[in-house]
């Protein structure tokens, strides 16, 4: 540490202004303050400051962030090897590595674009390179499929950053969440890449020779040829998520079950899909950990949950077919999809979010409503999160806007 | 007596806050007023370097109300008056005769206000009324009896006793009461009057602006002045954060001066509140009669400030007013007995010297005398550690300053400072295992981090005391919308520093909040609604 500390000073002049490598100043502000956060003597009041900064307030969602990561490698690991019927040979070792050299390269691009971009901004600016992006830059590839190709990974997260962010300032500025303005500009140009049944999960290239688009899938889910494939090596071959089912006749359950995807696989993450949004446990503990340490707000999170549970509740008891979204119950439609994910590390983000405590129940039950009713009205799109964040984001200065003025209106009038 | 809650406030413990004991300080060689520290005045010069200034001698007065005027707290020579930047007056420096006189015009307030309050004999005042085992006298007794005629030269009669260590106190026994002035006979007006000739009316703060009360200047229908009374008046008796002076401390043996100063007040407003700590309840039995609130005992409950948020009705309360409870104590000594006095209680914390204790002396004194000498890498802060002032070592106590903390104050960095578990780092939030117990903690002057945009994430509104939305207002602000921050309630924060202390992105909410009122007070003033 103390060798460090004397390298950082002996680079510092150089790096000044006038030095010669000023230019640069960015990266190195960054590096340093990574190792060492700076503490300058405040001098006016209040004399005592918490320690609290947005460094680590950011890194604690990045810490919250990591059970996920490592349990998406290991998913992408567990698709691979079960399409391959070996799952049970493979060892746990074999398993998250082969996940992990799937996704380890998507978070990496994600993060030295975002980086460039972010002090490619800082540098003209001349500010500081910011902290959004250390969350940003690992939230980014936790919603992409794990067969996304890393060109796109660039261009999206290099459009989450320039559009979603630095055009409107940089971090605490942006009026939209990055990280889902980056997924749905891919969503958007790229379709094939991140919609449909066939990117959810990598294929061994055997598996991935054989016809999965056609008849098997369409058969299997109807649930006749169950006899032909088991369930682990159906629902591997498929490769389809659990949203992406459902049928006008039958039960949306049934359908589901014989899918592969019963409740518990739902809750636990072993399934295909985005690659941190499989395992609804752990995005639930991560965010329990970042309620409980107040980093997000358990106002939006709660609203959220709330606003799935009441929605699906009463879709539930409308009359409507009960073979689609539309008649799964709140469990489902919590588990399943990008839910856990969204509104506990995208929905969160103080920044899009709005600042009142009331306004954040407002804006987290509208979250979870418009998601369920995105999944059960709308054909078009099977995952209804992302846009319902991304909507509400849009909402939320307008949420700001009504709950202030209520605030307000009820002080004692001081002028 | 109600109780009032605050939910919002101040959690962690500090260490080093200062002990109940009272040590009495060596007499200052010189004093000092500091026109800087006062707020919202444009001080004039009355006196000039090498000049001889007795006490109550006026030193300077605001140029925009010359009625208010400031007097000196010490008898001698002006030895340096010290200009800061663009020439603000910063300290106006008395080294002390070793004969200190009264200013004529100050004695002559003193007897017309004993005069003038009716007071049965009492003969205790004259005889208890100097404390402290200074060398050098240094208050300035004045007995409050009538049964004598006013003359300089009683007045004069500075006493020399120097003997008992005990602080100036009536002693409040049974026969307090019958001894006791009344002020029967004293009208606002005539308290306000002497007030300003007394140079105490200052120790009256008026809200939303915390400024020197500008009351008083109405005419009745025969076209005499008539004074305007307060809404209300709020006595916290710990105004200040947790290095503050205690209550039980400050009111020891004199309860009397106390109840003479409340009865003053009743004078001046309807409505008298006085706010009591609740840790400091047990200590306060003597007192209890008058204590209409208990507060909490964190900060900022006791802010009189956030008191008003909390009791007020409606916006004619806006401008009630408060006073320090030993500004309160002084003017009670200055109409109940006739002392003028020169001495206060300072609370000292932090790493001083000796351990963290109060200190009885001179208004005004050298910090080196409170503090003793500093640590390396420290810094002193007087008033409070949420809104005092980082003052130089060479520098005085201002007025109404009652606390001086020693502070670590040295550069530094945190290694990995966002990933260490940090169970002896104080924060507020619970992203420290220092959350998770209540040990006193270390504190230090450093920021903890870079400035950054505000992210929203709404910390400083979670403890705002006055349930202010400090982001929004800060925006506000930022665009030049000071309507809509009114709107908003910008004249109701009392700028406690607690939204600027837990600030994640380290903006400066209470430094912007306090310019916009001090903005909006001068346009006030050059522009009277």
């Amino acid at each position: 540490m103390k060798t460090l500390k004397t390298l950082f000073e002996k680079l510092d002049p150089h790096f000044r202004s006038g030095g010669a490598l000023f230019r640069f100043f960015g990266i190195y502000q960054a590096t340093r303050t990574f190792f060492f956060l700076p503490s300058p003597v405040n001098r006016s009041a209040p004399h005592v400051r918490d320690h609290l900064d947005v460094k680590r307030f950011m890194s604690f969602v990045i810490l919250a962030l990591i059970p996920v990561t490592l349990f998406g490698m290991y998913n992408v690991g567990y698709q691979y090897y079960s399409a391959l019927s070996g799952v049970d040979d493979a060892g746990f070792f074999q398993i998250f590595s082969r996940g992990a050299s799937q996704v380890l390269p998507i978070i990496l691009v994600s993060y030295g674009v975002g980086f460039f971009w972010e002090i490619l901004f800082a540098t003209i600016r001349g500010h500081e390179v910011t902290e959004g992006l250390l969350v940003t830059g690992l939230l980014f590839p936790l919603t992409l499929p794990p067969t996304i190709p890393l060109w796109q990974v660039a261009a999206g997260i290099s459009f989450g950053i320039v559009i979603g962010k630095e055009i409107f300032g940089g971090t605490g500025r942006n009026l939209l969440n990055p990280a889902l303005t980056a997924r749905a500009f891919i969503f958007f140009s790229y379709p094939a890449s991140i919609s449909g049944n066939g990117v959810w999960m990598v294929m061994p290239p055997e598996v991935s020779s054989m016809d999965i688009t056609g008849g098997v899938q369409t058969e299997a889910l109807g649930g006749i040829q169950m006899n032909v494939l088991n369930e682990a090596h159906m629902d591997a071959m498929s490769g389809a998520t659990a949203l992406a089912l459902g049928q006008d006749t039958g039960y949306i359950e049934a359908t589901l079950e014989q899918a592969g995807f019963t409740l518990k696989t739902l809750f636990f993450g072993l399934h295909p899909g985005s690659i941190g949004e499989t395992s609804t446990l752990l995005c639930f503990l991560g965010a329990i950990f970042l309620m409980f340490t107040r980093v997000a707000s358990y106002r939006i999170i709660l609203g959220g949950v709330a606003g799935v549970v009441a929605t699906s509740l009463i879709l539930n008891l409308l009359p409507g077919p009960q073979g689609t979204w539309f008649a799964a119950g709140p469990l489902y439609h919590l588990c399943s999809g990008g839910f856990a994910l969204g509104i506990s590390y995208m929905a969160t983000d103080p920044v899009s979010a709005p600042g009142t405590d009331v306004g954040r129940w407002i804006y987290g039950f509208l979250i979870g409503f418009l998601t369920v009713l995105i999944r059960a009205v709308n054909p078009a799109y099977v995952e209804g999160v992302m846009l319902a964040i991304l909507f509400m984001n849009l909402f939320s200065p307008f949420i700001d806007h009504v709950t202030v003025k209520v605030m307000v209106s009820k002080r004692i009038p001081n002028v | 007596m109600n109780f009032l809650k605050l939910k919002k406030n101040f959690n962690s413990t500090l260490k080093d806050t200062p002990e109940s004991r009272l040590v009495v300080a060596d007499a200052p060689e010189t004093v000092a007023l500091l026109p800087s520290m006062t707020p919202f005045v444009k001080p004039r010069l009355l006196v000039k370097e090498k000049d001889k200034v007795s006490i109550g001698t006026p030193l300077f007065e605001d140029k925009r109300s010359v009625s208010l005027r400031y007097l000196s707290p010490g008898a001698g020579e002006v030895i340096k008056v010290k200009l800061g930047p663009r020439r603000v007056i910063e300290e106006i420096v008395i080294a002390i005769d070793p004969d200190e006189a009264m200013d004529q015009h100050l004695l002559n307030v003193i007897s017309q206000a004993a005069s003038t309050s009716q007071a049965t004999s009492t003969s205790r005042a004259a005889s208890t009324s100097r404390p402290a085992s200074t060398s050098r006298p240094v208050s300035v007794s004045q007995p409050s009896s009538t049964s004598r005629p006013a003359s300089t030269s009683r007045a004069a009669s500075i006493s020399r006793a120097a003997s008992t260590s005990q602080p100036a106190s009536t002693s409040g026994g049974s026969g307090a009461k019958e001894g006791a002035p009344t002020h029967d006979n004293l009208s606002p007006q005539n308290i306000h009057e002497i007030m300003l000739a007394a140079g105490m009316w200052q120790m009256i703060r008026q809200f939303p602006f915390m400024d020197t009360a500008r009351h008083g200047q109405a005419k009745d229908e025969a076209g005499e002045p008539e004074f305007l009374k307060f809404p209300m008046i709020i006595v916290s008796l710990r105004p200040g954060d947790m290095f503050s002076p205690l209550p039980s401390t400050v009111l020891k043996g004199r309860e009397e001066d106390f109840f003479q100063g409340l009865a003053i007040l009743g004078k001046l407003s309807p409505m008298v509140v006085v706010a009591a700590p609740s840790d400091q309840m047990p200590h306060l039995k003597k007192i209890e009669r008058s204590i209409t609130h208990v507060v909490g005992d964190k900060w900022p409950c006791g802010d009189p400030g956030v008191i008003l948020y909390q009791i007020k009705k409606d916006s004619s309360q806006n401008r009630s007013a408060t006073i320090h409870p030993q500004d309160l104590l002084a003017l009670g000594a200055f109409f109940g007995r006739g002392l003028y006095d020169l001495h206060r209680i300072y609370a000292v914390g932090g790493r001083c010297g000796d351990r963290p204790c109060h200190i009885r002396a001179r208004l005004g004194s050298p910090l080196s005398l409170v503090t003793g000498p500093l640590p390396r890498d420290h810094g002193v802060v007087t008033g409070s550690i949420f809104t005092g002032r980082h003052a130089l070592p060479q520098s005085h106590m201002g007025f109404g300053e009652y606390s001086a903390v020693v502070v670590d104050g040295g550069q530094r960095e945190h290694a990995f400072g966002f990933l260490v578990p940090g169970e002896t780092l104080m924060s507020e939030s619970l992203t420290f295992l220092s959350s998770m117990n209540q040990d006193p903690l270390h504190f230090d002057m450093n920021l903890h981090g870079e400035e950054r945009a505000c992210i929203n994430c709404g910390v400083c509104h979670h403890k705002c005391p006055v349930d202010l939305l400090p982001q929004f207002l800060m925006k506000a602000l930022g665009a030049g919308e000071m309507e809509e921050a009114l709107g908003m309630g910008l004249l109701d924060c009392t700028l406690c520093g607690l939204c600027s202390c837990v600030c994640p992105s380290k903006i400066e909410l209470t430094q912007i909040m306090g310019q916009a009122k001090e903005i909006y007070l001068n346009e006030n003033i050059e522009n009277p609604v």
